[in-house]
């Protein structure tokens, strides 16, 4: 457990403050991972907690010409109730939606739910799907911006220093006929962690897919882009993507394990089902 | 450390250890006991309190964390010679069984219909998704809430059966 706890109210005090205990210390956002991982001794025990979550810079919301960006500390709720996000990329509070339950909701934020590095984060497939930027900052240097694919870089690791602090996340608005696909398969309807999620951006144009991006969540180290699928979907006749035939190509975009959640047999047919189901769902509107 | 922050609209400053959880300190130094521990981990909502208005599980939440800002316990919602509508309706449709979790339940309810005062059906079981209870099956304390969003409800109370 921590011995001190700090409640710093701007960003360059929490950045004084991890540069002055480096990894002694750690940052704490809403917590819920955080706070049962020092619990359980999961995590290292550390000295000290930087607290975020209430400093107003990382709680925005906004729009900067083509970009959307989302501070690191907005909570899983904030998402579902920003009309903003819901307008421009749906997705996101498809994927809010889909997490924990109201309380963990409350406090738990999208940064959060990235630097924890789970392989299944439900905010993590929306995010590679949207091709974010990860916005990282750290004392008296420039802030620097990283591909969330590359940002991610195994289980429970992603590309962040001692004392550097995630502030957000930024990506290109989508144009408006994009659509999105979420889907995560789970035991039950709340309080459940992901047996395999799904995320889905699509372009079609005279009835064929024009741009293709998927993701999926737990079925690898991280969060993966299905690459394979992907170029394998893109130029196809509206018709011709659905045949059931194309989908045997998910298994090598895809390396599941076998865990006390499913077999690896399992994520590998279901996987292979649901992309087929999300792109038909997807696809119906345009059938002739 | 020293925490200041407030508790049911009243200001509270006292002495803590930097890990201590809220739940904690607010049922052990507070000596507001009707917020319960259940799982400890999040699971179970029977810790659950509005952290600036919005319900929360006090066992994840570090007491620190609270600095400045404002929790309300089950105690700042009803009591006994006061109840507040929620707990009313749960008695009233037999909603309550051995009770541990009922507080938790009236703190996620209560917020629910703050919120949307005529939630539907599914937006009241979606809003009690952070609460278990293991005695009633649900059924009646869902009806209970609802009976507040919709007054038209109707489940046989416990009297008739």
């Amino acid at each position: 457990m921590w011995q001190q706890y700090f409640t710093p109210n701007n960003l360059s005090d929490a950045l004084q403050l991890m540069e002055q205990h480096r990894d002694r210390a750690r940052i704490i956002a809403g917590g819920t991972d955080l706070v049962l991982d020092l619990s359980n001794g999961r995590l290292p025990p550390v000295e000290s907690l930087v607290d975020i979550s209430q400093i107003p810079e990382l709680k925005k919301i906004s729009v900067n010409g083509s970009k959307l960006s989302i501070g690191s500390g907005v909570t899983l709720t904030e998402i579902i109730q920003s009309d903003l996000i819901r307008q421009k990329a749906p997705l996101l509070v498809e994927a809010a939606r889909e997490i924990a339950g109201p309380q963990i909701r409350n406090m738990a934020t999208i940064g959060g739910n990235v630097v924890n590095a789970s392989p299944a984060a439900d905010m993590v497939p929306p995010l590679l799907v949207l091709e974010s930027e990860v916005m990282v900052t750290k004392p008296s240097q420039m802030m620097r911006q990283v591909p969330m694919a590359r940002f991610l870089q195994g289980n429970r690791k992603v590309d962040l220093e001692v004392s550097e602090v995630v502030t957000g996340f930024t990506f290109t608005v989508p144009d408006p006929p994009t659509l999105f696909y979420f889907r995560k398969v789970k035991p039950r309807r709340s309080m459940a962690i992901t047996m395999i999620n799904i995320a889905i951006f699509l372009k079609v144009e005279d009835k064929r897919i024009k741009d293709i991006r998927i993701a999926m969540g737990a079925v690898a180290p991280t969060a993966v882009r299905l690459h394979t699928m992907e170029s394998e979907l893109v130029g196809l006749p509206v018709e011709k993507a659905v045949e059931p035939a194309r989908y045997f190509g998910t298994d090598q975009d895809i390396a599941p394990i076998s865990d006390f959640r499913a077999s690896r047999q399992y994520r590998l047919r279901v996987a292979r089902n649901l992309l087929r189901e999300a792109v038909t769902e997807l696809l119906s509107n345009f059938k002739s | 450390m020293l925490l200041d922050f407030y508790v049911n609209q009243k200001h509270v400053t006292l002495e803590i250890k930097a890990n201590e959880m809220l739940v904690d300190i607010l049922r052990d130094q507070v000596g507001l006991t009707g917020t319960k521990i259940g799982c400890r981990e999040g699971e179970c909502g029977a810790c659950t309190v509005w952290l600036d208005g919005k319900p929360v599980n006090s066992c994840l939440i570090p007491a620190a964390k609270v600095q400045g800002r404002k929790v309300i316990t089950i105690e700042g919602l009803g009591d006994y010679e006061n109840p507040h509508a929620i707990q009313e309706q749960i008695a009233k449709f037999g909603g309550s069984q051995c009770g541990y979790c009922t507080p938790g339940f009236v703190m996620s309810a209560a917020a629910l219909l703050r919120d949307h005062p005529d939630a539907t059906h599914e937006e009241i079981i979606e809003g009690l998704s952070g609460n278990l209870c293991r005695c009633t099956g649900y059924v009646r304390i869902i009806a209970a809430v609802e009976s507040l969003a919709n007054p038209s409800v109707s489940i046989p109370l416990p009297d008739e059966v």
